[in-house]
């Protein structure tokens, strides 16, 4: 049997507050497809990366065939035979396919120009190799998505790379173009190329790994041969039981239940197919799905920022059509991003800046309208703060120097805030460690026992099940059962949520 | 409501710093600060002259003109656009203040000038965020069109101001300040104001900073920009106001290069054009440092064209420092 | 299995889509010599003085000097950068011109202020890339030391190129009926074409401007490109400084006020994106070509000169609204399913 061509050896990597990686073993053969799971946060990422050259891991180490190597940045690790292609392209978009493909190694004629003819030809002979049918002279700005990703592993192959490493490739394809990339993938086999396949999908997993490791919350579960396996066994490795944990008191709310929010026969092109349901005043409804379900656009249609939905949405029993977050703000409706680095984060203002940046001013005088009564902010903050917990030395911090997991507390001090009654949480507990993850689960309990209408999104199942009254879980753009009472748990969820894996469609 | 269970796990508030980055953290803050300071010591040292009353009003009046119009070229700065067409403002609204002073009165024109300004600023608003074109572009073209309009109107002639009491106004004193110095203590003031006291101003720093979230969090990302836009607008009338009078005339060309002047002082003072966080008080100094400089270098005989070698060289240095700086706080 | 994975007008609702693209690009190609075209057939009717021979060759001649800074700036913007100084550079190598040609012969003279520009381009790009200052911020401060030095260089005064006609010929003469700055511009024009199109290192100009993350993934040098790439610019700012000293035979540090702008219109009018990647070289001739002969038709028709202003203007909003839809149409196609 062959030596594994990439081993990582109890790889851990640290980030401030948070333990991404810890003693991770992963090893590579050639001409294999090894798939990478594991829920958000389970540190896939962080181990891409950290092979990619990105990141440079705490301790452990990486071998390549045998040799120890170190890449202090992402050129060593490709130079070594490692490319990672990801959602984001390394492409430039202005240059022609061919260009691209050999970008830095052009072929050139004796007068030191580009020898056309040979660029094109060869990308033309790698593309054809790969079944794919681009022309070499398109610019790969027109190019769509899944094309894109052609000339990405066109371009490792020119590059004679061993090592692959796919993230989440399949995540906006169509089903025709998944098919095409496993082709290709059957022949980057058969080239005796090692493929790291990182992917959510675990449909996709069954059809074409041999084997697959499952990280959870930074740590290897284990790693098996596929056959070996049904789904949901790996499921269950992915989520697994958290050690350690309280149960969380599930108070009953005693509140009468008047609808907030009901939906009825949402459809989105590709994205969901009749969606119906309500969310009632006084509870915590649940909404589970793995990634591509389509559980997070619905919650951003309910929040007015994707459009080109039909269907209806009535609020309060009142037909609306939210063109942007501020109308659905004003309806009452408040949104907690899943991604608060690009969409909720304010870097350069202060802790208390960012609590209260959507303050309703409460003041009905003019001049309320336009100034800040700073005491009041301050006074509103502080019971925000101490709520919560955050950690921060002063209103006027500058957030951006707060851990993660205070962040998340800020945004979620945000919904607080903002009197909304209707609360849309976007994975509330995501970058937050263990102990805050349960005071805000509380917290949402809470607010519906407050009387709010609170809707979780969330990709951890025991947390859904811990702290939710009903639960939608959505499978491929339709919801595939709404769990209450006895029936909610997590066996259920997960056997709704596997039902019918679909390929491809949808985000 | 009852405090939720505590016990989160206590974060370092800040990486400990080294003496090094302390005093790169502290240097760095007030910069311009320390530059004027210094710079206003070593030459008072050096040249008696330069500690005169006269000149240092002289420095105070004259840095009031690009020191109005960096206000609110900072405010758009933090707002992470940037406006280019200033020149042509000040062209326009300077004429059409030296047409409209012996028509309609000096409190009429000033007012007009004002609204006229808020207007041009409306204008680039609205073609760089409807139209959605980069502004550092679109204000270019904005500016040729507006001078192009004040050289129009006035058929490229000069416009003489022989009102007294308006030029009085550029030139006199009050309790010994020149009364621009003290509208711009106003101007700065009322930034100041707006940025930080009021919920439009944090709107300006917030879209600046991360608009996304700004989209996300309900905030008319649009509105803020057009009104950050206005808010140059106007205060470049302003600036167009004193400087039309000190001149005593107006003239499409008065300020041509002006755009250039104000982003050098925003930018020196410490604000980043990236957006998101700025200083009026960095762009307040800057113009009174800028201003320091070509005075001193006049009174010590140095040509005026030492003068620009010496300014492009703060510029960079400047620059060069905030940079050093940021690495060595390992900012990116 | 046949596989029908065309790129463009796979999916059908696509297609109309990607015939606005194509129509677009054919636009970004054909647009500005089209109105050119356009006006001058106007001019012809309107103002048939536009066509005698004098005026036809001096606007010939602007262009060019005009066109050559704008080459500069197309492989700044190319870059994802832009370069300020290339005006004072202007004066600045143009007054050096001068003083060379008392000293030494008129190829020496062209080299060394050449020499002069690639050095103060250098210098910009060390501090761009080095120094990570912003170009705009960089080139503003150059702007002004250059502007400096051409002063105090010349006291202020205006200096007369005497006694070197021969020199004059460079701005004067005709090679097979073709002004020889025109010549200078198109010969220009053909060497930068081939470098940014045809050889490795004008593609990885266009990929450091184009995404820098990837030029650095790939293991593309960028701070050496980026020095080049100024370099280059500041040799073209340098070679207009030779054409317009050998033009106005009388050189003083006012020159070139202005030209930075004129050089940014001219290039995103002639398509250049500001946002990197790509440079429009041709374009930039034609506009520069297109800029002058509005000037020279509204001279001609006695219109004063500052109209140019509206026609700059307005021409310039008029081509980033193009660039805009632009940007929107490839997203729709890209964003495609």
């Amino acid at each position: 049997m062959a030596e594994p061509i990439l081993i990582a050896k109890n790889i851990s990597k640290q980030f401030p507050g948070v333990r991404a990686l810890d003693d991770v073993d992963i090893d590579l053969m050639q001409g294999e497809v090894h798939a990478l799971v594991g829920e958000n946060g389970a540190g896939k990422s962080t181990l891409v990366k950290i092979f990619g050259g990105m990141y440079r891991p705490n301790s452990g180490s990486l071998f390549i065939s045998g040799r120890e190597v170190h890449f202090y940045e992402p050129l060593q690790s490709q130079v070594a035979g490692i490319s990672v292609i990801t959602q984001e392209f390394d492409l430039v978009p202005q240059l022609t396919v061919a260009e691209n493909i050999y970008l830095g190694r052009e072929p050139v004629l004796p007068i030191r120009l580009i020898d056309w003819k040979k660029i094109n030809q060869r990308s033309t002979q790698i593309l054809n190799e790969l079944g794919m049918n681009i022309s070499p002279t398109q610019r790969v700005e027109y190019l769509s998505v899944a094309d894109k990703q052609m000339v990405e592993i066109a371009k490792a192959l020119s590059r004679d790379f061993r090592v692959m490493i796919m993230d989440e490739p399949t995540a906006t394809l169509n089903a025709a173009e998944v098919e095409r990339l496993f082709k290709i993938i059957a022949k980057l086999r058969k080239r005796n190329v090692a493929i790291l396949y990182v992917s959510h999908r675990l449909g996709e997993v069954f059809r074409i790994a041999d084997r697959v490791t499952v990280l959870r919350d930074g740590k290897k579960v284990g790693t098996r041969a596929v056959k070996s396996l049904v789904e949901k066994d790996v499921i269950t490795m992915m989520l697994g039981r958290e050690l350690e944990e309280r149960e969380v008191e599930r108070i009953v709310s005693g509140v009468e239940q008047t609808e907030a929010v009901s939906v009825t026969d949402l459809n989105l092109q590709g994205t969901l197919d009749q969606v119906s349901f309500s969310l009632n005043y006084g509870e915590v409804l649940g909404c589970a799905g793995l990634i591509g379900s389509g559980r997070s656009e619905l919650v951003r249609i309910l929040f007015g920022i994707t459009a080109g939905w039909e269907g209806e949405i009535c609020v309060n029993n009142q037909p609306v059509q939210l063109k942007n977050p501020g109308e659905a703000l004003k309806q009452g409706i408040f949104m907690l991003t899943d991604d608060r680095k690009t969409e909720g984060i304010f870097p350069d203002l202060s802790v208390l800046e960012n609590v209260l940046i959507n303050k309703v001013k409460t003041k009905t005088v003019w001049l309320g309208k336009l100034f800040i009564a700073q005491s009041t902010e301050r006074n509103k903050y502080k019971e925000i703060q101490n709520y919560l917990s955050i950690q921060a030395h002063s209103p006027a911090q500058i957030i951006s120097t707060l851990s993660g997991g205070n962040q998340q507390k800020v945004i979620f001090g945000r919904a607080l805030v903002s009197q909304s009654k209707i609360l849309l949480l976007n994975e509330p507990t995501r970058g937050v460690d263990v102990g805050t993850k349960m005071e805000i689960r509380e917290l949402i309990r809470q607010l519906a026992h407050d009387g709010h209408a609170v809707l979780v999104s969330s990709s951890d199942i025991p947390e859904l099940v811990k702290v939710s009254d009903r639960c939608l879980v959505l499978s491929k753009g339709r919801i595939i059962g709404i769990l209450e009472g006895e029936k909610l748990s997590e066996d259920n969820i997960i056997a709704c949520a596997v039902g019918h894996n679909r390929i491809g469609v949808g985000s | 409501m009852n405090k939720v269970v505590t016990t989160s796990k206590s974060d370092s508030d800040q990486p400990k710093k080294t003496i090094r980055q302390r005093l790169a953290y502290i240097f760095g803050q007030y910069t311009i600060q320390w530059l004027l300071l210094f710079a206003a010591i070593i030459l008072s040292v050096i040249n008696p002259n330069f500690r005169q009353f006269s000149n240092i009003r002289n420095i105070l009046l004259q840095s009031s003109f690009i020191g109005i119009g960096a206000a609110g070229v900072t405010l758009v700065i933090i707002n992470g656009g940037i406006d280019l067409s200033v020149a042509g403002i000040v062209g326009l609204c300077g004429v059409v203040l030296a047409m409209l002073v012996p028509k309609i009165g000096i409190a009429g024109a000033i007012i007009v000038t004002l609204i006229l300004g808020l207007i041009l600023g409306w204008i680039n608003g609205v073609v760089v965020v409807r139209v959605r074109v980069p502004a550092f572009i679109a204000t270019l073209g904005m500016m040729n069109i507006y001078l192009a309009i004040g050289f129009i109107i006035t058929n490229a002639k000069v416009l003489p101001v022989t009102d007294k009491t308006f030029r009085a106004l550029a030139t006199k004193s009050f309790f010994g300040f020149p009364i621009p110095f003290l509208a711009m203590i106003v101007v700065y003031l009322i930034c100041f104001v707006v940025l930080k006291y009021t919920f439009y101003g944090r709107f300006i720093r917030a879209v600046g900073s991360n608009q996304m979230a700004s989209f996300i969090a309900g905030v008319s990302v649009d509105k803020v920009r057009i009104f950050a836009f206005m808010l140059v607008g106007f205060f470049t009338a302003v600036a167009c106001v004193f400087l039309t009078g000190y001149l005593s005339h107006g003239q499409a060309i008065m300020a041509i290069g002006y755009e250039l002047r104000v982003i050098a002082v925003a930018v020196v003072g410490g604000t980043s054009l990236k957006g998101g966080s700025g200083t009026l008080i960095g762009s307040f100094t800057g113009a009174l440092f800028f201003t320091m400089i070509s005075n001193s270098l006049n009174l010590l005989g140095v040509g005026a064209y030492w003068q620009y070698v010496a300014v492009g060289l703060i510029i960079i240095t400047a620059l060069g420092i905030e940079s050093l700086r940021r690495r060595v706080l390992g900012i990116t | 299995m046949k596989r029908t994975s065309r790129s463009l007008g796979q999916t059908t609702g696509v297609k109309h889509i990607s015939k606005g693209i194509r129509f677009l690009q054919l636009f970004e190609n054909l647009g500005v010599p089209m109105l050119l075209v356009i006006i001058l057939i106007i001019i012809a009717f309107i103002a048939p003085r536009f066509f005698i021979r004098t005026n036809l060759t001096n606007l010939l001649i602007n262009s060019s000097i005009l066109a050559v800074t704008g080459y500069g700036m197309t492989l700044a913007l190319a870059r994802e950068g832009l370069d300020l100084s290339v005006g004072s550079v202007q004066a600045f190598t143009a007054c050096i011109s001068a003083s060379l040609l008392g000293v030494t012969n008129i190829p020496l003279t062209i080299i060394g202020t050449l020499l002069v520009g690639l050095l103060i381009g250098i210098i910009n790009g060390l501090l761009i890339s080095k120094l990570r200052v912003p170009p705009f911020v960089t080139t503003l401060g150059m702007m002004s030391i250059v502007r400096g030095a051409a002063l105090l260089y010349t006291k202020g005064e205006s200096v007369l190129i005497t006694g070197h006609e021969n020199y004059a010929r460079l701005n004067s003469g005709r090679i097979l009926g073709v002004p020889v700055p025109l010549i200078i511009a198109l010969g220009t024009l053909a060497i930068l074409y081939v470098m940014l199109r045809h050889t490795p290192f004008g593609r990885h100009i266009c990929a450091v401007g184009g995404n820098e993350s990837a030029a650095v993934a790939t293991g593309l040098r960028i701070d050496r490109i980026t020095i080049a790439v100024y370099g280059i610019v500041g040799m073209t700012a340098a070679l207009s400084g030779v054409m317009l000293s050998a033009q106005l035979m009388i050189v003083d540090g006012t020159l070139g006020v202005g030209l930075e702008l004129k050089a940014i219109a001219i290039a995103v009018l002639g398509g250049t994106s500001l946002s990197g990647g790509s440079g429009n070289l041709p374009g930039t001739l034609i506009s520069a070509l297109l800029l002058s002969t509005i000037g020279s038709a509204l001279n001609i028709l006695k219109v004063p000169a500052y109209y140019q202003y509206l026609t700059t203007g307005l021409l310039l909003i008029f081509a980033l609204g193009l660039d805009t839809l632009r940007r929107i149409l490839v997203n729709k196609i890209a964003l495609r399913r």
